[in-house]
C-alpha cells in the first residue's frame, strides 16, 4: 500500500469521531431546545392528539437513544428526512442550495489569496517602509470591518448607481459565467476582506520570521540570488503554516456566508440555515450543521494531504530511515 | 599579496540598550595555503569577524571601521552583486549549526547544486533556477563527487535526502562539502567539528590539510577548542572580548604562551594524564559586552594584573616570533 493511501486512510478514520461527535451535538439541537417541537409545529390552538400524532411521526415518542441512532443511521445515508415547514426532502433542498454558498465561499477564498499573498510579501520585503504600514493599516482596517456593514456598502457604492453588478441575487457559473462574475464579485468582496487581512499578516509576519532562518544567512553567504531566496524559498516556507490556517478558517468563512448570503438576497446554505431557524425546522437545521461539519472535516482533511507533500519533514507520517 | 589582509576592524551592534562593541580593533592576516586558528570564549567576537569579513554583519549590527582586504580589493566598498560573486565562490563559510543553515524544504543535493550553478558562467534567471527548471547534470555529477569527497557514504542516494534525513555528522559534510564547491582561496570555518565525534573530525581535518596542500587555498579556522588548533593550524589568533591578546606560530603560542589569557585557556583544559589535579577554572566573568573595562580587557580576570592595566587597554608588542597584547611583554619587544 503506497504511503499516501495509507495516510489518507489514517486522516479517514480520525475524521469518524469528529463527525459522531458533530451528529451527537446536532442531534441535540432539537432535544435541547425548550418546548415540544410537535406542539411548536402545530401551533397553541391544535389538539392533544394532533399533537400526539406528530410526535410518533417525528419518532419523538421513542427513548432517546434509539432516536440518535435512528438519526445517525438515516444521516449516514445522506438522509435528514422531511422539512417540517415545506415536507421537502431536507437533502434535496441542501443540494439545491449548495452551489450557490460554495460559488460564494469559493470566490471569496480566492478575494482573499490573491489580495493577500502580494500584500503581505511586500510588506514583508518593504518592512518598515511607507508600504508595509499601508498594508498593516489596510490588514488592520480588513479584519474589523463588520462583513454585513461592507456589504450593504458595497451595494450601496457600487451595485446601485452601477447596472453593471445586480443588488439581489446570483447567478451560477454554470447558468451564465458573465452575470455569475457580475453578480458573485461584491458578496465576495464582502466575505473575503477579512480571510484576506488575516492571511495578509500571517503571511507578512511569516515571512519576516522566515527571513531570519538560518538558510536565508546561508543562501546570502553562498552569494544566492536574493529574489530567488526570498521570492520561492522564504515564500514557500512561509506558506506553509498559511494553508493550514486557511483550512481552519473555513468555518469562519461559511459563518459569514451566512451573513452575506442574508445581506446579498442569495439563496445559499446560510439562507436556508436562517429560514430554518426561525422556523424551528429541525430536520433543515439539522441537515445544515451535518453539512458544515463534513465539509469542515473534508477541508482539513484536504490540508494535511496538501502540507505533507510541501514539507517534506511531516511526509506522510515519518521518514523512512 | 596576503588573501586576506584584515586592518583595525570594528564590529559594533546597535541595540536598545546601548551600543555593544563585538570587535573592538582586529588585525588578521592569512596567506594561500595557511591555516589561521582564530580562538576564545563563547562571545569574544570571533563569528563577528568571519561575517564581517564576507560583509555579511546584519542590521542593527555594522562594521564601524577598519577595512578588509581580500586579495587586495577592499571587501566593503563592492557592491551587493560583486559581493555576491565572492561569496560562495572564492570566500566561502562553514556554519557553525549546519542543521540550521540547510533550507528544511530542499533536498540538501539540490542546495549544494543552486550553489554551484549560480557561480558557474552562462547563470539562468534565478528564478527559473528556483522553479527547478535548470537542473544541470554536470553541476548535479559534481555535487555527488563532493558529497563522495567528504565522506558522505552512498553520495547519489543521499542527494535526494533532505536535511532532517542526515545525522549531524553527515550533514555537517555536507556543509563542508557547500563550502568546497566551487574551489574557494579562502574558507571561514566556524567550529565545523564541533559537536562531531572524534573519528568524523579527523577525517575533516584531514580533508582540509589535504586541501591547503592541493589547491593552495586559506583557512581561517574557528573554535575553542586548542586541540583542533594544535592539530591543524600554523598560526593561531587568541581573541578576548573583541580584542586580539595574542598572535603568533601555534608552537610558540600553546607551548610558551605570553598572555595570561592564553596561558588561562591552557590550563583550562582538562587532563587525562593527571586526573588527580584539580580542575582549574578561570576566576570571573567574561565582561559585559555593554560595559566593558576602558583598561585591559582581561585584566578583572588576570592572576598577573598591575594597576596600570586598568588605564588602557595595552597595545601589541612584537616579541619577534608573535604579538603579544599584554605590558608583561613590554620588556620583551623588539
Amino acid at each position: 500500500m503506497s504511503r499516501l493511501l495509507r495516510y489518507l486512510l489514517g486522516r479517514l478514520l480520525w475524521a469518524i469521531p469528529v463527525l459522531l461527535g458533530a451528529s451527537v451535538v446536532t442531534f441535540m439541537i432539537m432535544q435541547l431546545t425548550p418546548g415540544d417541537p410537535a406542539r411548536f409545529i402545530l401551533g397553541q390552538r391544535a389538539s392533544q392528539e394532533a399533537v400526539m400524532e406528530l410526535r410518533r411521526e417525528l419518532g419523538l415518542h421513542q427513548p432517546i437513544f434509539v432516536q440518535y441512532v435512528d438519526f445517525v443511521f438515516h444521516a449516514a445515508q445522506g438522509d435528514f428526512g422531511q422539512s417540517l415547514q415545506t415536507r421537502e426532502e431536507v437533502t434535496a433542498m441542501l443540494l439545491q442550495r449548495i452551489p450557490y454558498t460554495a460559488q460564494l465561499s469559493i470566490a471569496g477564498l480566492l478575494i482573499a489569496v490573491v489580495v493577500s499573498f502580494p500584500v503581505g510579501v511586500i510588506g514583508a520585503v518593504r518592512e518598515g517602509e511607507a508600504a508595509d504600514h499601508a498594508s498593516r493599516v489596510g490588514a488592520l482596517l480588513g479584519i474589523s470591518t463588520p462583513n454585513f456593514w461592507l456589504g450593504l456598502l458595497l451595494i450601496l457604492v457600487f451595485a446601485v448607481p452601477l447596472e453593471a453588478f445586480p443588488i439581489f441575487g446570483m447567478t451560477l457559473v454554470t447558468e451564465d459565467p458573465i452575470a455569475a462574475v457580475t453578480s458573485t464579485l461584491l458578496p465576495a468582496i464582502a466575505l473575503g476582506t477579512a480571510q484576506a487581512a488575516l492571511l495578509t499578516r500571517l503571511l507578512r509576519g511569516g515571512m519576516l520570521d522566515e527571513m531570519q532562518e538560518g538558510y536565508v544567512r546561508t543562501a546570502r553567504a553562498y552569494g544566492i540570488d536574493n529574489r530567488e531566496t526570498t521570492y520561492v524559498y522564504v515564500l514557500k516556507n512561509a506558506v506553509l503554516p498559511t494553508i493550514t490556517v486557511i483550512g481552519l478558517q473555513l468555518g469562519a468563512l461559511l459563518g459569514g456566508a451566512v451573513i452575506v448570503e442574508q445581506v446579498f438576497g442569495i439563496p445559499g446554505i446560510g439562507r436556508l440555515a436562517i429560514q430554518a431557524i426561525f422556523n424551528k425546522d429541525f430536520p433543515v437545521i439539522q441537515g445544515v450543521t451535518m453539512l458544515v461539519a463534513v465539509t469542515f472535516v473534508a477541508a482539513n482533511l484536504l490540508v494535511d494531504v496538501l502540507y505533507a507533500q510541501l514539507d517534506p519533514r511531516i511526509r506522510l507520517g515519518g521518514s523512512e530511515r | 599579496m596576503s588573501v586576506l589582509q584584515i586592518d583595525d576592524l570594528h564590529t559594533y551592534f546597535d541595540t536598545e540598550s546601548g551600543t555593544v562593541r563585538a570587535v573592538e580593533g582586529i588585525d588578521l592576516t592569512i596567506e594561500a595555503g595557511e591555516i589561521v586558528g582564530l580562538v576564545g570564549e563563547s562571545g569574544s567576537g570571533k563569528s563577528v569577524t568571519a561575517s564581517s569579513i564576507m560583509d555579511l554583519v546584519q542590521h542593527p549590527g555594522r562594521i564601524a571601521d577598519g577595512t578588509v582586504r581580500y586579495d587586495g580589493q577592499d571587501v566593503l566598498s563592492l557592491s551587493e552583486d560583486e559581493l555576491a560573486e565572492l561569496r560562495g565562490g572564492e570566500i566561502s563559510m562553514i556554519f557553525q549549526d549546519p542543521m540550521d543553515a540547510f533550507n528544511p524544504t530542499q533536498t540538501v543535493g539540490r542546495q549544494l547544486h543552486d550553489v554551484l550553478r549560480s557561480h558557474r558562467e552562462g547563470s539562468v534567471h534565478p528564478l527559473v533556477r528556483a522553479l527547478g527548471l535548470d537542473h544541470d547534470a554536470d553541476c548535479k555529477a559534481a555535487v555527488v563527487e563532493m558529497l563522495d569527497a567528504v565522506g558522505i557514504p552512498n553520495p547519489e542516494a543521499r542527494y535526494s535526502d533532505y536535511p532532517h534525513e542526515f545525522s549531524g555528522g553527515m550533514i555537517q559534510r555536507a556543509m563542508v562539502g557547500m563550502a568546497l564547491l566551487c574551489d574557494p582561496k579562502l574558507v571561514l570555518a566556524d567550529e565545523p567539528t564541533t559537536g562531531l565525534d572524534v573519528s568524523i573530525e579527523r577525517q575533516i581535518l584531514g580533508l582540509f590539510k589535504d586541501l591547503v596542500e592541493e589547491l593552495d587555498t586559506a583557512v581561517l579556522w574557528i573554535t575553542h577548542d586548542l586541540s583542533v588548533v594544535a592539530k591543524l593550524c600554523d598560526r593561531v589568533v587568541v581573541m578576548y572580548a573583541g580584542k586580539v591578546m595574542e598572535v603568533g606560530s601555534t608552537e610558540a603560542v600553546l607551548s610558551d604562551p605570553a598572555s595570561p589569557y592564553t596561558q588561562a585557556l591552557l590550563d583550562s583544559i582538562p587532563r587525562y594524564d593527571r586526573p588527580d589535579e584539580e580542575m582549574y577554572v578561570m576566576e570571573g566573568d567574561v565582561p559585559d559586552p555593554l560595559n566593558r573595562p576602558d583598561g585591559c580587557r582581561f585584566a578583572d580576570r588576570c592572576p598577573e594584573v598591575h594597576d596600570r592595566c586598568h588605564d588602557h587597554h595595552p597595545p601589541r608588542f612584537d616579541t619577534g616570533d608573535r604579538e603579544v597584547a599584554c605590558y608583561l611583554a613590554e620588556g620583551d619587544a623588539e
